[in-house]
């Protein structure tokens, strides 16, 4: 009970103590941070094209000298900087920066993660748009319908709903009988940015030429609109773009795609297997009745999510989601099988594409299982645009629903269903049921349904989605490992891809545990260079020699609104080695440490700071923020004894000392890696974490009583 | 046990009707009903009612009622005994006469008496809850008060019989009812005087309803029980009279029981007028006419209620010169004109008409150009023309230009009705509601399929504007009580807890309806983003609703109907009852309140209190409004468009000497104080200045704010709702002193006349002639150019003025503070 008062009362000491820096300035903070990126404008780049935007950041992108850009086709450059800075003095501060990208006339449409790579560090991610038609930029005055700005069709609109009650008006000339689309990208290009802590919520109208609404839309994707207007009449037309609330925001980027090509925003079957052309039936605007495109991906394509252009004549249609799956196909059978006395037979493993087509309707699939088999099943349906908000059952054969999901829920709520690892609780035919969790249904109400045999693995997260290093300096990087259907072997980290200078300890992620680490380490001599790394862990499930090797998926770190921390995941870790920071080094008077049941041992600990700094540093074998544990490779059992650990190194303090204690049923473990962290804030949530060379805990096991 | 003890419907008093009067010869000068009367059982009464015929024998709703002249005599008073008032009593078994005498004239009524025992065994609810129910006891002023009185509680209108019960053969340690000495009760003592009672004396010793009481204790005050027949109808008769002032009825009122049999109720029925300036009615059912108009007498029995509609014209001369019906409402309008004694003013002239449907149908003050081009304009069918322009119904893009004013108008309208406010729904959820329902009217949507989308409501509140239904009211009871009441015109708040004192609709009722929304449920979602926190509407697969009182679990029912099938979602079978063309509520509802949103008063006041005892004030014209909008496919413009086309909307609204009387009949045009947002708005459009609203851009008008508050002190003195209640109500519409202060010495309106850009400045810079400035402030304010005498006055005053800025400042701020400007008309 004591130590529950004791941990509540560091929490809420912490709370206060952290709002407290808040509102002291910044004089505790870092010295130095990475850039964060907050919006490239335009928002959108022309394939085919070379288009120079301007990225946004908070804190200093002088001397950015890479660019990243996710998937193919789209490469990026920067100049270097018209001044550079001169020895001993800080670097000016460079809050926007001019980006030549070029865009390959073959490269995918659609969205791609960008990040600077800086002096200061790897940036934070930033999001732009690959798009067909060519690029018009907002003016400066185009707010009132009397001061619309013209543009010409077919476009992409770019602009910023930058102040409050802004409202961005065009205007265009069309024929009669055109049936334009206009496809709005705002919202969903704000998720990953690190530090927008209000988002767009842009909705679009159509007006006539003396100012009557004649449509309107808000949400289509997301909180993004799609409106498809059919012009009866030949003139002047007024397109019209505010955030639904009058909010705005400098950093609120949209563009919107302004075309009379077909747009196809679902297929069906949304599943496509690689290597075999598949017929998918089109379903969006601007499309002829009944139309079909044919499909074949290379047979190496890898399984997942992805979008693709579709091939439509000699034209190519937008971007389009599909699942690669090489699970046996199955097709959602035309004959009624709403009930489950007319579900349609499968076997398992299968993937089944289906529809739900009409209100109330429900899709029912059968299969056989043995008691105590168990299996796995997975809608991929609203996150892929469809309309359907799925709702998945399990029904027996007297048709008593036994496991029921709506939304998957792991780090995110998803709308769409999953059931893990469910045993069947005796032989006997079972049940699939899906439909619409509002009992809705329409053409775009596709989805893929994965079956499979339950089987031991997991997924690894990397936080976060980039490492900083400078000469000299070691930093950590935490991987978090979700367990599924039963896997509960060791995870041996690995790391691919590190630049020269550079090396790692690669941790291990124990039985017990679901956090390891890998520390980075620059030599003192390395050169300043950004690279993307593949992380990932090997294991061997219990009853398998196979052996299971699992990339990790990198998070990005997001600042909510109140000072919390949360994530998105991410396309690639970044490692930087940059210029010097606010630490030099970390060191520790030992690397290794064997703790008996209820034993404590102390650590010394030495920090060496750059000339000048005199910020908070605080040391820590844990990284968490507001009491919540984000990574700990440390052995169960294990922890700091903070009565007898100096953790907090103010002003010119270098030395501090952690004190680990084992408690006294601490299972044993060998030589379990540790970080010992030195934190320096940079802001109410964001931390620059150094690191000491890796600190190889073991536990002994307990001695038998005689 | 004897057979007449062994079943209560032996002993009950029932009367066997013969409603169909065998005719009597041509020479009879009145008729009685019921020409004969059976009483069965003890206790059981039956009202003679006596009416004269006509020269040719007939018996219509202008016959006069002789019930309270004629003169009544039992041929054996031992078997039955008949009142002054022609109150018969049941005595003893057997048949005997009543003679009716009116004059010379008489006629006999056989009547026969059965069921009478010694002993007779009656039933709480059949027979006591009655007489305490007539006498007051069980009223909300009385016993059935929150904490009762004097410790006795009974439930409002006796709607919890156990209850009641327990309080007088139990509580206080059975104090109150003496089973063995019955005349010793409290029970029977506090209501006669016979010890002090704070409610006075409700009950006569001796009288029928005494009796009946303590043969009850007598008979071992048998408690309530399920197998006594309830009341499914009731009926007065007559049910409608047409009279000169002065003129009186009896009234006869009669239940049948879900048994089927039919019993005279009159002596035991409640009687309040719904009119008092109309009629007057007593306690035993008759009514007196003390004023001119249309009123309504209404009678409770049990938890049934009915009315008898009573009319006294306010002339005999109804002028109809030059009357021409433009459709069917001026057909059926002049019908009751006719039937009312009232002629209707004339037409209204065209730039009143201008000014009022402009602002009826968009909220908008015409622009002087409209008004100049209008006024100008000699086509014979311009105001039809220009209704259909301010509806959008041209088809020419460059006519219908009000379509925005339109949606905005009949959005803030419905958006107040249903109470969309950010404080409730968070600013997403509000747009998102203020969205759907500005491209709901932009779009012309049938209200059927309107009131469908909000009912059947599911999804994102960020995506699906009508989902934030369920978030405004949360619960089944607030969802029951908003729905019925908007979609309805039914209020059942009273029923939550008792049964409604003027409907058929009791806790049962109630909690059926409940029973609809058991199943709504919301999930979060992070459709919008990890910081986007919208709510998503979803129908789960359980939940009930249960009776609060019995706990019983209530099946999903629509009022007055069967339950409906768990089938399908539970709220899609509301959905189909709700606009089913054969739903008696749901179209009337919407009628009478666009009739009043128009002519300013519905054809059922309180617009949003519709039932079976608050009648429309013309019938016919309701009945054929429903008919016609249900044809038209719910068809809100058609509705508009038809109102609008009216004669009736197009009368003026200066009262005549014989019409100036009436307020219910449309005889003249109901003046009407612009509502806040249209009068701000006006202010703007006059004055060439905006108002500046929060979180929203300069430019956006008053009738286009989404929200229910704003800091805005015109909008707040007028009378802007906080869209907290589903009722018309919230939007004050009476003028106060606040309002008149405001316009006259508040900053608002003197800052507006002055601005720097505004209106008065502009024309000066321009270098206006007086004439066409002084024109053009009548046009933007009155919509209408001034006649010769104010261009005379005006002249005068500027030549007195020594400054011309000023004089004109002030000539706007007259017309602005004139009634012609803050009332439509």
């Amino acid at each position: 009970m004591a130590k529950h008062l004791l941990r509540r009362t560091r929490i809420h000491f912490s709370i206060v103590f952290s709002v407290s820096l808040c509102l002291c300035g910044s004089m505790v903070w870092a010295e130095t941070s990475y850039p964060m990126v907050m919006c490239l404008r335009p928002v959108a780049v022309q394939v085919g094209q070379t288009t120079e935007c301007e990225v946004m950041a908070r804190y200093n992108l002088h001397g950015a000298y890479k660019v990243f850009v996710t998937g193919d086709g789209v490469t990026a450059t920067v100049d270097a900087p018209k001044t550079p800075p001169k020895a001993g003095t800080p670097r000016p501060k460079v809050s926007t920066l001019k980006v030549r990208f070029q865009v390959a006339p073959d490269a995918l449409l659609g969205v791609r993660d960008v990040r600077i790579a800086t002096p200061q560090g790897a940036s934070t991610l930033g999001q732009i748009v690959v798009v067909r038609d060519p690029i018009v930029r907002e003016a400066a005055n185009n707010d009132t319908l009397k001061t619309a700005q013209s543009i010409p069709l077919l476009a992409t609109v770019c602009g910023t709903i930058e102040k409050r009650e802004d409202v961005d008006f065009y205007k265009f000339t069309v024929k009669a009988g055109a049936a334009l689309t206009f496809h709005v990208r705002c919202q969903r290009l704000e998720n990953r940015i690190h530090d927008l802590q209000e988002h767009a919520d842009p909705i679009i109208s159509l007006r006539n030429s003396v100012g009557t609404v004649l449509a309107s839309n808000d949400n289509t994707f997301f909180g993004d609109p799609l409106l498809h207007f059919r012009f009866a009449a030949a003139g002047e037309y007024y397109l019209e773009i505010r955030d639904t609330r009058y909010g705005g925001n400098p950093y609120w980027q949209y563009c919107i795609e302004i075309n009379d090509r077909p747009f196809v925003a679902n297929v069906h079957p949304l599943r496509v297997t690689p290597g075999r052309t598949t017929r998918l039936r089109l379903l969006g605007h601007n499309l002829p009745r009944d139309s079909f495109a044919a499909l074949t991906l290379p047979a190496d394509t890898p399984e997942g999510p992805r979008s693709v252009l579709l091939p439509l004549g000699k034209d190519k249609s937008n971007a389009v989601p599909v699942i690669v799956s090489r699970l046996p196909e199955i097709i959602d059978a035309e004959a009624e099988h709403a009930k489950p006395a007319k579900a349609q037979a499968i076997a398992i493993p299968c993937g089944i594409s289906g529809c739900i087509a009409k209100e109330e309707e429900v899709d029912c699939y059968s299969f056989a299982a043995k008691a105590g088999e168990r299996f796995s099943f997975a809608v991929h349906a609203r996150a892929h645009q469809s309309g359907l908000d799925s709702l998945l059952r399990i029904v027996n054969d007297k048709g008593q629903t036994l496991i029921e999901n709506d939304d998957a829920r792991d780090r995110y709520v998803h709308a769409d269903s999953r059931i893990e690892n469910w045993a069947a609780p005796a032989a006997g035919r079972y049940t699939i049921e899906v439909r619409d969790l509002h009992a809705r249904g329409g053409a775009n109400f596709v989805y893929f349904l994965s079956v499979v045999r339950s089987e031991p693995h997991f997924l690894l997260e990397i936080d976060t989605d980039k490492t900083l290093l400078a000469p000299g300096v070691a930093s950590v990087i935490f991987v978090r490992a979700d367990r599924k259907n039963g896997f509960a072997g060791e995870i041996q980290l690995g790391i691919e891809g590190l630049p020269p200078g550079v090396t790692a300890h690669c941790g291990r992620i124990l039985a017990a545990g679901k956090d390891g680490c890998i520390i980075v380490q620059a030599a003192a001599d390395a050169k300043q260079t950004a690279v993307n790394l593949r992380i990932f862990g090997t294991a061997t499930a219990a009853d398998s020699k196979d052996k299971l090797t699992v990339t990790a998926r990198p998070l990005q770190e997001i600042y909510m609104p109140g000072g919390g921390r949360y994530h998105y995941l991410a396309d690639m870790h970044t490692l930087s080695v940059g210029e010097s920071l606010d630490l030099k080094s970390v060191k520790i008077s030992s690397t290794s440490i064997a703790l008996k049941p209820g034993e404590s041992k102390r650590i010394e600990i030495t920090i060496e700071r750059n000339p000048g700094f005199k910020g908070n540093v605080t040391l820590d074998t844990v990284y968490q923020h507001l009491s919540s544990i984000y990574g700990s490779s440390m052995p169960p059992g294990v922890s700091i004894d903070d009565k007898a650990s100096q953790t907090l190194l103010s002003g010119e303090q270098t030395k501090g000392h952690i004190t680990l204690k084992a408690a006294t049923d601490a299972k044993p473990v060998q030589k379990q890696q540790v970080p010992i962290m030195a934190h320096v804030s940079i802001n109410f949530v964001m931390k620059w974490t150094y690191c000491a060379e890796p600190l190889f805990i073991t536990v002994s096991p307990a001695a038998s009583a005689k | 046990m004897s057979s007449q003890y062994a079943s209560p419907r032996l002993w009950t008093a029932f009367v066997v009707l013969h409603l169909l009067v065998v005719p009597y010869a041509v020479r009879a000068d009145f008729q009685t009903t019921p020409a004969t009367v059976t009483l069965d059982g003890y206790f059981a009464r039956a009202q003679l009612i006596v009416t004269q015929r006509g020269t040719g024998g007939d018996v219509n709703e202008r016959s006069a009622d002789r019930t309270h002249q004629a003169r009544y005599a039992s041929s054996d008073p031992r078997i039955v005994r008949v009142s002054d008032t022609g109150l018969i009593l049941a005595h003893a078994n057997g048949s005997a006469t009543i003679q009716v005498s009116v004059g010379a004239v008489k006629h006999a009524v056989p009547v026969t008496v059965k069921g009478i025992v010694p002993r007779p065994a009656l039933g709480f609810m059949e027979h006591v809850m009655p007489v305490l129910s007539k006498a007051g006891c069980n009223a909300g002023a009385c016993h059935a008060s929150q904490y009762g009185k004097g410790g006795f509680k009974l439930s409002v209108f006796g709607f919890a019989p156990d209850d009641d019960y327990r309080a007088i053969v139990r509580d206080g340690l059975s104090r109150r009812a003496n089973t063995i000495a019955p005349a010793s009760s409290l029970f029977l003592r506090k209501p006669t005087g016979g010890v002090p009672h704070e409610g006075g004396q409700r009950l006569e010793k001796g009288s029928v309803d005494y009796q009946i009481l303590e043969q009850w204790l007598a008979g071992g005050a048998r408690a309530p029980s399920a197998k006594e027949p309830k009341v499914t109808a009731l009926r007065v008769w007559p049910a409608r009279r047409i009279g000169v002032l002065g003129f009186t009825q009896q009234l006869q009122v009669l239940a049948t029981y879900d048994n089927g049999q039919t019993r005279d109720v009159t002596a035991l029925a409640r009687f309040d007028s719904m009119d008092e300036g109309v009629l007057r009615v007593s306690r035993s059912g008759h009514v007196t006419t003390v004023g001119r108009g249309q009123g309504v007498a209404l009678a409770r029995f049990e938890e049934q209620a009915e009315i008898a509609t009573f009319v006294v014209p306010y002339s005999n001369a109804v002028d109809l010169t030059g009357w021409m019906d433009n459709n069917f409402i001026d057909r059926l309008a002049a019908a009751k004109f006719r039937e009312i004694g009232i002629s209707p003013s004339p037409l209204c002239d065209d730039a009143t008409f201008l000014r009022r449907v402009s602002l009826d149908l968009t909220g908008t003050l015409p622009t002087p150009a409209q008004t100049t081009a209008f006024l100008g304009d000699k086509a014979p069918d311009k105001r039809n023309q220009l209704i259909d322009a301010l509806l959008g119904l041209t088809g020419d893009p460059s006519r219908d230009v009000h379509n925005n004013a339109y949606a905005a108008f009949w959005a803030l309208k419905w958006a107040d009705l249903i109470r969309s406010n950010s404080a409730t729904l968070g600013e997403q959820g509000m747009w998102a509601l203020h969205n759907w329902l500005t491209g709901s009217f932009r779009e012309n949507k049938p209200v059927d399929r309107f009131v469908r989308e909000l009912i059947m409501a599911r999804g994102s509140t960020f995506s699906n504007g009508p989902a934030n239904y369920y978030r405004i009211a949360r619960n089944p009871q607030d969802l029951t009580e908003a729905t019925s009441q908007l979609f309805l015109g039914v209020r059942l708040q009273c029923a939550k807890c008792h049964h409604h004192p003027y409907e058929t609709l009791g806790q049962e009722d109630y909690y059926r309806f409940a029973a609809f929304f058991a199943r709504v449920g919301n999930k979060g979602s992070q459709e919008f983003g990890i910081f986007g926190g919208e709510t998503v509407i979803v129908a789960r697969s359980g939940g009930e609703v249960s009776h609060p009182r019995t706990g019983q679990v209530m099946r999903p029912t629509p009022l007055h109907g069967k339950p409906v099938s768990d089938k399908r979602e539970r709220r899609q079978a509301l959905a189909d009852w709700l606009t089913a063309r054969e739903n008696p509520y749901f179209a009337r509802n919407i009628v009478n309140r666009y009739m009043a949103y128009l002519l300013g008063r519905g054809l059922v006041e309180p617009i949003d209190d519709m039932r079976a005892t608050n009648p429309p004030s013309n019938v016919a014209l309701m009945d054929a409004l429903a008919a016609d909008f249900v044809k038209n496919d719910y068809n809100a413009k058609h509705l508009l468009r038809t109102i609008a086309r009216s004669r009736l909307y197009q009368l003026d609204s200066q009262p005549t000497k014989t019409n100036a009387a009436d307020s219910r009949f449309y005889s003249h045009y109901n003046v009407k104080r612009l509502a806040a947002e249209p009068l701000l708005d006006a202010l703007d459009r006059v004055t060439e200045v905006q108002t500046k609203f929060a979180k929203v851009p300069l430019g956006t008008r008053a009738i286009e704010l989404p929200d229910a508050r704003y800091n805005n002190y015109f909008l707040n003195t007028f009378g802007k709702p906080r869209r907290e209640g589903v009722c018309e109500c919230e939007r004050v519409s009476d003028p106060n002193l606040a309002q008149a202060l405001h316009t006259l010495n508040g900053d608002l309106v003197t800052t507006k006349i002055a601005g720097a850009n505004g209106r008065v400045a502009r024309l000066l810079a321009a270098k206006k002639s007086h004439d066409d400035i002084v024109n053009e402030l009548y046009l933007a304010t009155l919509s209408r150019s001034p006649n010769a005498r104010e261009q005379a006055a005006w002249r005068q005053q500027l030549a007195e003025s020594p400054n011309a800025k000023a004089f004109y400042e002030d000539l706007l701020w007259s017309l602005i503070n004139s009634k012609q400007f803050l009332f439509v008309r």
